[in-house]
């Protein structure tokens, strides 16, 4: 018996042995399965877990009449989580209220001019840049369009950005 | 050793014998027949383990019986706890038990942990079972920290949704992990989902799993570890029941008073309902990740929330496995040095963090100072390197001075993260006022 099985490896190491050979195919069944499994589970949290839930949000909302807001004025839009900022010069920026930070709220300071976090003490400029850290970049801005009259705002759709430039405002 | 246990009765008579029954046959089912008399010494282990056992108990009683009453729905949370705390009798003494409790399992199970450590109870064979009990403290802050969302209050909404935003700043994968968790982009409705099944399900589930596989461990390694020694008596074994059971029994009930009377006197905390559009100032994380928040205002996130507790974890599950130094398994602080350099490292750790602290707040600024580097690098790398070379430097200056040995140095180690992060935890809990502003 030893002296075979000695003689077996010695010829070739690649001979498998019948047992062998049934303990690879169990090991593959059982990843190949296990596999499926998880592949089962992702599948069903990543379909069902969020996507249908969460609900699709109307793409384009209005958010009001474009003389309704005059130059250098800043509006809350609380229940959209945003803040419409209109410059000077009558360009229009909106601003998302989640601080870049971690999230906290940010709130208008009507007498330092600045957004301030309350969470970690980060303030924004009107323009959304970071006049304060902790917060590494500046606030989040959304797509506006003017039509008819009308500022329209795409909520879906998020824009971080470095820095701001000139060409984030939109104008009427 | 293996002495019939009346002989050792007769003996001594302090050590009763008891008679079989039903009782006794069902505490048999997590007790060995015959345990070493010295284990019931009570400063070896200060009955934490089981202590911890009872609590997650209690916290399965009261959290099954606010399930049938909770309902995990925006619209609904905040209304279905303020009936349990108004209309249903009792609710407001089990929402309180249940709170009170979850939160003092999580300094339990922690207290347990440097019981663990300080009598050297990680070396073979209780290695494997420092592993899971790491994993264990784990599933006990997981679930403390998916309890604590689901009030759906301004103090629960906005603590998870500072912590989870935390996870933005691991690299690569932060953002998807953010979102999974959160099952979308903000904290809502499918978070709160997600939380209660974890809450209720996926997370004590777990749970108890590893804990049978933890006491099996504890079984298999003889017990609880205790100093070697040559002392007769110390080593005798007794009967488990009624000796150790009686003991157990006593430290639970007491427990248990403390845990009611809390619940009576103090209500859980319940502010206003969440409003995502209104952040409260200030915003803390719960109170055990308030550490990592205090870390977030002195580094840059990524070295705050993500390199630094990476290094710290990876340390506390490897060091078993590292060269072992000197052995004195079961005694506290392990040798004379060994306590002269705990006390000397929880001092100076406790010196060191405070004053990092405070000149974190008001002297170092090392965005301003280098103004063309990245922020990661500046208010990261950096600041970090020079710690790390520092404690380094320290350490050394240590191992000299008391010729300290592998095992000693461990502990040195371990004081110093200890109690800086205690330091860190205190300061973000209470010493941080509007806009987080050092306040004293």
């Amino acid at each position: 018996m030893k002296n075979e099985r000695q003689a077996n490896s010695r010829t070739s190491k690649r001979v498998v042995s019948r047992r062998g050979f049934i303990k690879t195919l169990w090991i593959a069944l059982v990843s190949i399965s296990l596999l499926e499994l998880a592949s089962v589970i992702i599948a069903f949290l990543t379909s069902g877990g969020r996507k249908s839930y969460a609900g699709e949000k109307a793409e384009m909302k209005i958010l009001g009449k474009l003389e309704d807001f005059p130059n250098g004025s800043v509006t809350p839009f609380k229940s959209d989580r945003l803040y419409l900022v209109r410059m000077d010069d009558g360009g229009l920026l909106a601003l998302s209220l989640k601080c870049t930070h971690l999230g906290c709220a940010i709130t208008w300071n009507e007498d330092s001019g600045e957004f301030d976090c309350p969470c970690h003490a980060s303030s924004f400029n009107l323009q959304g840049a970071v006049v304060k850290p902790p917060a590494p970049r500046p606030l989040d801005i959304y797509p506006l369009l003017i039509e008819g009259g009308l500022i329209k705002v795409n909520l879906r759709e998020t824009v971080k950005r470095k820095r701001f430039i000139k060409s984030q405002l939109t104008y009427a | 050793m293996n002495m019939p246990s009346e002989n050792i009765a007769t003996k001594n008579p302090i050590l009763k014998k008891a008679k079989p029954g039903f009782f006794h046959t069902l505490a048999l089912l997590i007790h060995p027949e015959h345990i070493r008399a010295s284990s019931l010494v009570f400063h070896r282990t200060f009955g934490l383990g089981g202590m911890a056992l009872l609590l997650f108990v209690l916290q399965a009683v009261s959290g099954i019986l606010l399930r049938f009453v909770y309902e995990p729905t925006p619209a609904g949370a905040y209304d279905s706890i303020l009936f349990i705390k108004t209309e249903v009798i009792f609710g407001n003494l089990v929402r309180n038990l249940h709170h009170w409790s979850g939160m003092l399992i999580v300094v339990i199970v922690f207290l347990h942990l440097l019981r663990v450590f300080y009598t050297q109870a990680y070396y073979p064979p209780r290695r494997m079972n420092w592993v899971i009990g790491l994993v264990l403290l784990l599933l006990v802050i997981l679930l403390n920290f998916t309890g604590y969302l689901l009030p759906w209050d301004q103090l629960s909404y906005w603590a998870v949704t500072v912590s989870t935003n935390m996870l933005e700043y691991v690299p690569l994968i932060g953002d998807g992990l953010k979102q999974a968790i959160r099952g979308g982009e903000e904290v809502s409705g499918p978070t709160l989902l997600i939380f209660y099944n974890l809450h209720t399900g996926v997370l004590p589930a777990a749970l108890l799993a590893l804990l049978v596989f933890h006491f099996w461990k504890v079984r298999k390694a003889g017990g609880i570890i205790i100093p070697s020694t040559k002392n007769r008596d110390e080593v005798q074994k007794i009967p488990a029941i009624p000796n150790l059971l009686e003991r157990e029994i006593a430290v639970g009930l007491a427990l248990i008073a403390f845990v009611l009377l809390l619940s009576i006197f103090v209500n859980a905390p319940l502010l206003e309902r969440a409003d995502p559009s209104f952040s409260p100032n200030p915003v803390k994380a719960p109170w055990y990740f308030s550490g990592v928040q205090e870390l977030l205002l002195h580094f840059h996130p990524t070295i705050a929330v993500f390199v630094i507790p990476l290094l710290a974890a990876a340390w506390l599950f490897s060091f078993p496995y590292m060269k072992p130094g000197l052995r004195s398994p079961g005694v506290w602080f392990y040798t004379r040095k060994g306590q002269q350099i705990v006390t000397v490292s929880a001092i100076s750790s406790f010196l060191i963090t405070v004053v990092a602290i405070i000149a974190g707040e008001y002297l170092i600024d090392f965005q301003a100072w280098l103004p063309g580097l990245p922020e990661v690098i500046s208010n990261g790398l950096i600041p970090l390197m020079i710690w790390g070379l520092f404690l380094f430097g320290l350490g050394y200056f240590i191992k000299r001075k008391f010729k300290a040995e592998r095992t000693e140095m461990q502990l040195w180690i371990f004081t110093f993260m200890l109690v800086a992060y205690l330091v860190l935890m205190f300061a973000g809990i209470i010493f941080r006022g509007q806009g987080m502003a050092l306040t004293i």
